[in-house]
């Protein structure tokens, strides 16, 4: 601990730098007012998922589509990256540079494991004939889930360029705020999926 | 609706052609917004407002004042440096969704196909407004400050 008060000290920084200064507090603010728009998209999506989840027309169904070990596999890494984005932000309150930037690469790996399960997943339910087209439940399945899935490659692509910057122009004033609006983004994602898994996976199963 | 597009346009181009003198309370307004100067300056308000309700520019108009009372010293203002990126970040977004709109649609013409039906206009406009959005993020905009003794020369916008 005695380390950290040196470090801290070192830095010259406050314990929040992501709210030190107006515009990172503003930030912070603007980014809950794109979430909200975030949750209205993903809403509209949600409720059109929910009113075609029973259209499969002569496609297959959800319980003989999903596979709920791969589904929890991706599940698993995702919030476990979650936590990950947390240490990275308390890694920034503690203003240790190092432990920052690695937490970020731990959640990004975690987030490209996800995606890959992802892929993976679509391009075997489009050999057993799930396709775009297929059903009314099929393009709202790929239009929620791919949408999420998009926000998952948004977001490592994002937090890969902070890693970048992080590591070219260091912990600062300015450069805190996007840590922290980046890491909200993250476990806004996250908490999407958890519906996700709950909308479309598990009642899915049950039919 | 051509007709009423008609009206809108005929209304732009008359009142593009007066003068910039609307005066700056025309109609004797109850809100903050009407004790600026018309045009208002860049940086709106020269110290933020002390407001002590609703209606506060009412308020101060039954107590004979016009000014605002300053919640702040004079001090110099920060401002955001003017920006191209927002909008070449929507007009991206633009291309991109009519690429997408139009990503199936049988063209006649060979070339609009070829860009069209391959995705290219969509991608095009998603690679610009990314590209934009990494610009403003890795070149972080500290903006500059107007002083105080800026501020009385007078008005830019």
């Amino acid at each position: 601990m005695a380390a950290h008060a040196h470090h801290a000290a070192e830095t010259g920084l406050p314990a929040e730098p992501e709210r030190a200064t107006a515009e990172g507090r503003n930030k912070i603010l603007g980014f809950w007012l794109f979430l909200g728009g975030e949750t209205v998209l993903f809403g509209c999506l949600f409720a059109t998922f929910i009113g075609l989840r029973h259209n499969i027309g002569n496609g297959p169904s959800p319980s003989e589509l999903f596979d709920l070990r791969l589904v929890a596999l991706a599940t698993f890494f995702l919030l476990t990256s979650s936590l990950t984005s947390v240490f990275a932000v308390q890694a920034m309150h503690r203003h240790q540079l190092r432990q920052l930037i690695g937490w970020f690469g731990v959640t990004v790996l975690l987030g490209l494991g996800f995606l890959i399960l992802e892929i993976y997943e679509f391009v075997h339910y489009v050999h057993e004939g799930h396709t775009f087209t297929t059903s009314a439940f099929s393009s709202a399945f790929y239009t929620l889930v791919g949408f999420h899935g998009g926000h998952v490659l948004f977001g490592i692509l994002w937090i890969s360029l902070l890693m970048a910057q992080f590591a070219v122009k260091g912990l600062t004033t300015v450069t805190a705020p996007k840590a922290y609006v980046a890491a909200l983004y993250w476990h806004f994602v996250d908490l999407v999926w958890v519906f996700i898994f709950t909308i479309v996976y598990l009642m899915g199963m049950v039919g | 609706m051509g007709f009423a597009m008609l009206v809108l346009v005929i209304n732009m181009i008359i009142t593009f052609r007066k003068p910039k003198d609307a005066p700056a309370d025309p109609w004797d307004g109850r809100t903050l917004e009407w004790s600026m100067s018309s045009p208002a300056p860049e940086y709106n308000f020269k110290q933020i407002p002390l407001v002590r309700g609703i209606d506060e520019l009412f308020r101060l108009k039954m107590e004979g004042r016009r000014e605002p009372v300053p919640a702040e010293p004079v001090g110099p203002i920060h401002m955001p440096s003017p920006s191209i990126l927002p909008f070449l970040m929507a007009l991206g977004l633009f291309i991109a969704g009519f690429g997408f709109m139009y990503a199936d649609y049988e063209f006649a013409n060979g070339v609009l196909a070829a860009l069209f039906n391959n995705y290219i206009v969509a991608g095009a406009g998603l690679a610009l407004t990314l590209a934009c959005m990494f610009l403003r993020s890795v070149f972080d905009d500290p903006g500059y400050h107007i002083e105080p003794d800026e501020l009385e020369k007078g008005v830019h916008a």
